[in-house]
């Protein structure tokens, strides 16, 4: 049980400070990957809808908290984004890595569209969403989502979690 | 009848829960409870975000630094001069501000806003509005105020040493050690600014990857090229700060003339940055 907490507890923040810290200095066109969202596809796919909307809320919120976007619109989609994935477990193949790319583009795509539609709801427009580089980011996290899957994968199986179906990609 | 991935279990009922509760979030984000909710958590994070900014800088900036030391010794012999000529200017400026102060007082003329300028590092940006805001590494603890002016320092275009080289945005939300910038592109800055040439004012209005000059007279003489500072209307930022020049003028929907700015600094590079502490009649 106490590695169960140190598990999730290490992961959680381990994948916001790689998101804050790498996901800014490798930026291409001023988009960079969306990591965060990644690692929500990753364990929603393997752990099922609880695990994803529950990870993809508190991803959510302390991206919400660390950006300017409007405060809960990120926490709304990675949840929505974290059951969806969560659903799908049983359709999507998590050892055949072109099933989970393209399911990354996809959810990328929503991720944008959702934020965008909250914030043309919030504020009246869009503006944040009218530059033509931030359509970028989906491709850009769609082609890092190999080797942030492995990372993630060889992380899970340091703490032996059988729990995840961490079997081989 | 087939509820497909819909169907309602526990999940899904946990999954309307949390997208409820980001909702409400979303509704009441302007509200104090969860103003205050976000400043709690904003507390704990900033920690994490100066920490991992610094040390990211520590290391990108490695191979710079090292050149950084050789140059410095360098210019450490050019500025022991300069600071013998700065002492005689030094004088020089203390007589004028007397001059000032006591021609300002037969012309009874209020005192301008004072404040002081503190420096400040960019640790962090927001990974995904890339240049809608920035992290800066002081907060609160060192004196920095929600809406204090924040501009970009670095060697000037003219080769006259290090100087102010243009307004940034303004500081949005503070934490202890850290706070948060407001770009001028984000579309929720905006700037009160005049153009000296013609003495027209404008609102400077981010638009996310580009800035407007917005309400300029249908009858504006405004004309690319123009200097674009800060008026100092609207009490935030002081008048005469470098804004950028009007690369662009049209006629916009709403009936007044509309510029494109180009901003003085590139506001997707800056790195180093001044904080203006005004002191203001609620301080």
């Amino acid at each position: 049980m106490k590695w169960q907490w140190h598990f999730w507890l290490l992961t959680v923040l381990g994948v916001f400070i790689l998101h804050l810290t790498v996901a800014g200095n490798i930026a291409i066109f001023q988009s960079s990957p969306n990591f965060l969202l990644l690692a929500t596809v990753f364990f929603a796919v393997r752990g099922g809808p609880v695990r994803g909307e529950i990870l993809g809320f508190i991803w959510g919120i302390l991206s919400d908290i660390s950006s300017t976007s409007i405060f809960g619109s990120q926490a709304f989609m990675y949840t929505f984004i974290g059951y969806i994935v969560g659903k799908l477990e049983r359709m999507v193949d998590e050892n055949k890595l072109s099933a989970q790319m393209v399911l990354v583009l996809v959810m990328s795509f929503l991720n944008l569209a959702g934020l965008a539609f909250f914030e043309t709801l919030f504020t009246g427009s869009a503006q944040r969403f009218k530059d033509s580089y931030g359509f970028l980011t989906p491709f850009y996290s769609t082609l890092l989502c190999p080797l942030f899957f492995w990372v993630l994968f060889k992380w899970s199986a340091l703490f032996r979690r059988t729990d995840l179906k961490v079997k081989a990609l | 009848m087939d509820w497909g991935i819909f169907r309602p279990t526990k999940p899904a009922a946990l999954c309307i829960a949390l997208l409820g509760l980001s909702f409400l979030f979303m509704t009441f984000r302007l509200t104090g409870a969860v103003s205050n909710l976000r400043t709690f958590l904003l507390y704990w994070i900033s920690p994490v975000e100066l920490v991992t900014g610094e040390s990211m800088g520590y290391v990108s900036g490695f191979g710079e630094k090292l050149v950084s030391m050789v140059q410095a010794h360098r210019e450490n012999a050019e500025l022991r001069e300069k600071v013998l000529k700065a002492s005689l200017l030094e004088t020089q400026y203390n007589e004028l501000v007397q001059e000032n102060a006591r021609l300002r007082g037969l012309l009874n003329l209020n005192d301008s806003v004072p404040f002081t300028a503190q420096s400040a590092r960019v640790v962090g940006r927001d990974p995904l509005n890339w240049t809608h805001a920035v992290w800066l590494n002081r907060g609160l603890n060192d004196g920095v105020r929600r809406d204090s002016p924040v501009l970009a320092v670095g060697p000037m275009d003219s080769g006259a040493g290090e100087g102010v080289r243009g307004l940034v945005g303004r500081i949005s939300e503070c934490s202890g050690n850290a706070s948060k910038a407001l770009l001028m592109s984000d579309p929720l800055s905006s700037v009160a600014v005049s153009i000296p040439r013609i003495g027209e004012l404008g609102l400077a209005q981010g638009q996310g990857s580009y800035i407007t000059v917005e309400y300029l007279e249908l009858t504006s003489q405004a004309q690319p090229g123009d200097t674009v500072v800060t008026s100092g209307q609207g009490g935030v930022f002081p008048a005469g700060l470098p804004v950028g020049t009007l690369s662009h003028v049209e006629v916009s929907p709403s009936g007044f003339r509309r510029a494109v700015l180009k901003p003085s600094v590139s506001l997707g590079g800056v790195r180093e940055v001044l904080i203006l502490n005004m002191a203001r009649a609620k301080d």
